[in-house]
């Protein structure tokens, strides 16, 4: 309880509820930027946050997360462009009532929602999480290893088009991973001789090249603007209809948020797509949605929204990211020495609750900033690329350049910034590669370690009932993609 | 008359092919690479430090192998989508040239004065002409950036031949 108040009087200063509405604010700005993702953002501000306390370099980062999600829908509804990946499904019915001139009451029914659906999910996470935590200690060296192992496997099947392309994107990141002095042996590998790889390739300049610089190179290979007419934005606040509307649909959608953010790699897209489809399936008049009905702007914000706390329960748990921008998050947690797993809620409880309450203070945060954006929003989604880009780029190497002040993390950067170019070109995203990267230590040190101390070697993964359990889900997330496919292509003949 | 001999047609035949001809060839650089670590100490333990690396080059060769055959079956196909033709490729490589430059200037011209050449020449190549945005973007992005890197969050910025 004296953690709780103590975490409670933290947020509650100026500086911090600073920081959770600015960080919010931000978000959803880069949100409703068509072109920008959380991910990309958050790479993006991930090296400022060495300079901050933990508590708050993580809240500036969640609250950014929180409203990146939400902002796409801004660009969904007025242009029927995602601002953000997961907005895909709340352009099927907010831009048709953008047309009818409802656009305010669409970004009103989203803006609600999200919140909705956001505090439901932090909900969740602070209820499984600590339960997960606990059921975390029991994990030993063989269970890490299939854990990372699930983990990488989760992601390629779900994140990537080509499973081999994913594979291959995993493969690199653990390649990558591998580069430095060996832990057990403190043999170097991959260093060329040279003293500034002994302690490996720092992760965050790839991940600010990965997702920021490629992505500034790729757009600007096509710089026409929407050469849309915008949506003036009025009538915001939902009336009495939609908020029965809201509540009554809110729930199913946002526990499938929550329990698709918790599937390692899922993300807020999945959710969306999963939440509409079920809202089709449940109504009485499914020939309606995508005709501009509050029904499917519900279903797509509340799960993308709750899908935030869902990705952070194993991101805190067990140090698996739940989506690509957790996968930063991770990132700042590393930064600031902090390791994920069931040690971190007995050893960071105070911090932990801080957390937890700044997420809820982020919902809020995203209500009420969401709603005074909203009428900003037209001018903000009509950045041009030709002012946007070039301070993107800036971010890119200021960015790198100010966690170590050296020049050799942007050219790190700028070097992954333009493979990433190039493995994008044939097919190899982002994701698997940086998932690799985080997740490779874990997996090869908890290898080696099983089977140093095991006297049967790999068969111990046989013996140990979660090993067993975690084989069968590995399985699971690689087979399904496939037998998926082969059942698609035998309808298609 | 087609000048491409039949085993440089056949690897460029499309972009599974391709990829897969290179990542084999970057495997077996990998075995190369990890056949010389130092192998000091690893009597010692179960497991060497090459153990791993050579676990991954393997599943790297395997994977090349694979979409080498996804690519011999496909067909052909283009290898990049860039066309080499088009002023956008162009723009691009001009575009990451000038921040080569304006990474290797930062000491020499500081972060103000560099950032606000990099935001005009950017501008300027992407098609900004105006210069009524022009300056006043490339003014309050390069000020407003050292304001919050520099003084909120305490991160030294260089400074530049002009300050001492």
């Amino acid at each position: 309880m004296a953690q709780i108040l103590t975490a409670l009087s933290a947020i509650f200063e100026f500086k911090m509820l600073f920081f959770i509405f600015g960080g919010t604010a931000l978000g959803i700005a880069v949100g409703a930027l068509p072109g920008l993702s959380a991910t990309m953002g958050l790479a993006v501000v991930l090296p400022l946050t060495f300079y901050m306390a933990p508590a708050e370099g993580i809240i500036i980062l969640l609250g950014m997360y929180v409203g990146a999600l939400y902002g796409g829908s801004f660009s969904a509804i007025l242009l029927n462009i995602p601002g953000a990946p997961p907005a895909v499904m709340t352009s099927l019915d907010g831009y048709p009532m953008a047309k009818r001139g409802e656009a305010g009451r669409a970004i009103g029914i989203s803006t609600l929602s999200s919140f909705i659906g956001g505090i439901l999910g932090v909900v969740c996470l602070i209820i499984i999480a600590p339960i997960l935590a606990k059921f975390a200690l029991k994990f030993g060296p063989p269970e890490y290893t299939l854990l990372a192992i699930f983990g990488l496997s989760a992601i390629v099947a779900v994140a990537s088009t080509s499973l081999l392309n994913g594979f291959v994107g995993i493969t690199i990141g653990l390649l990558l991973a591998t580069v430095g002095m060996d832990p057990f042996t403190s043999v170097p590998r991959f260093t060329f001789d040279r003293p500034e790889l002994m302690s490996g390739v720092s992760y965050v300049p790839i991940v600010i090249g990965m997702f920021g610089l490629t992505e500034v190179l790729t757009q600007s290979l096509e710089m026409s603007s929407t050469g849309m007419a915008i949506q003036k934005v009025k009538k915001i606040i939902p009336g009495k209809n939609d908020l029965k509307k809201i509540f009554r649909r809110f729930l199913p959608s946002s526990i499938i948020g929550v329990l698709i953010g918790i599937l390692p790699g899922a993300g807020g897209t999945i959710a969306s797509i999963i939440s509409y489809n079920q809202a089709v399936q449940m109504s009485d008049e499914p020939e309606r949605f995508g005709s501009g009905i509050p029904e499917g702007v519900i279903a797509a914000e509340s799960a993308n929204n709750a899908e935030v706390g869902g990705s952070l329960v194993p991101l805190f748990t067990l140090g698996i990211p739940g989506s690509s921008p957790a996968a930063i998050l991770l990132g700042a947690l590393m930064i600031h020495n902090l390791t994920p797993g069931p040690m971190l809620f007995i050893e960071q409880r105070t911090l932990m609750d801080t957390i937890f309450i700044a997420l809820i203070v982020s919902q809020f945060a995203l209500l009420l900033v969401g709603l005074l954006m909203a009428k900003a929003a037209p001018y903000i989604i009509s950045t041009r690329k030709q002012i946007m880009l070039p301070i993107i780029a800036l971010l890119c190497v200021i960015g790198s350049y100010a966690l170590q002040n050296s020049y050799l993390d942007v050219g790190i950067m700028m070097i992954f910034g333009v493979v990433g170019f190039i493995l994008r070109e044939f097919g190899i995203k982002p994701p698997p590669i940086i998932l690799g990267l985080i997740l490779g230590p874990l997996a090869e040190n908890n290898l080696r370690s099983t089977i140093e101390i095991s006297d049967s070697g790999l068969i111990v993964f046989l013996t140990r009932p979660i090993c067993v359990v975690l084989l069968i889900l590995i399985t699971l997330v690689i087979v399904f993609p496939i037998w998926q496919k082969k059942s698609k292509g035998r309808k298609k003949v | 008359m087609n000048r491409e001999g039949p085993f440089k047609k056949k690897i460029i035949k499309n972009k599974a092919l391709f990829s897969g001809c290179c990542l084999l060839a970057f495997s077996a650089y990998l075995y190369y690479l990890i056949s010389q670590f130092p192998d000091t100490a690893a009597e010692y333990r179960t497991i060497s430090p090459s153990f791993f690396p050579y676990v991954l080059a393997t599943v790297l060769a395997a994977l090349s192998l694979l979409l080498i055959v996804e690519g011999w079956r496909a067909p052909v196909g283009s290898i990049l989508s860039l066309d080499l033709n088009q002023k956008e490729t162009y723009r691009t490589g001009a575009l990451l040239l000038i921040l080569i430059i304006f990474s290797f200037l930062l000491t020499t011209l500081g972060f103000i004065v560099d950032a606000f050449l990099f935001m005009v020449s950017i501008q300027l190549l992407l098609g900004e002409r105006r210069f009524v945005v022009l300056i006043p973007v490339a003014l309050a992005v390069s000020l407003g950036m050292y304001f919050i890197f520099a003084t909120l969050f305490k991160v030294p910025l260089p400074m530049g031949v002009w300050v001492d």
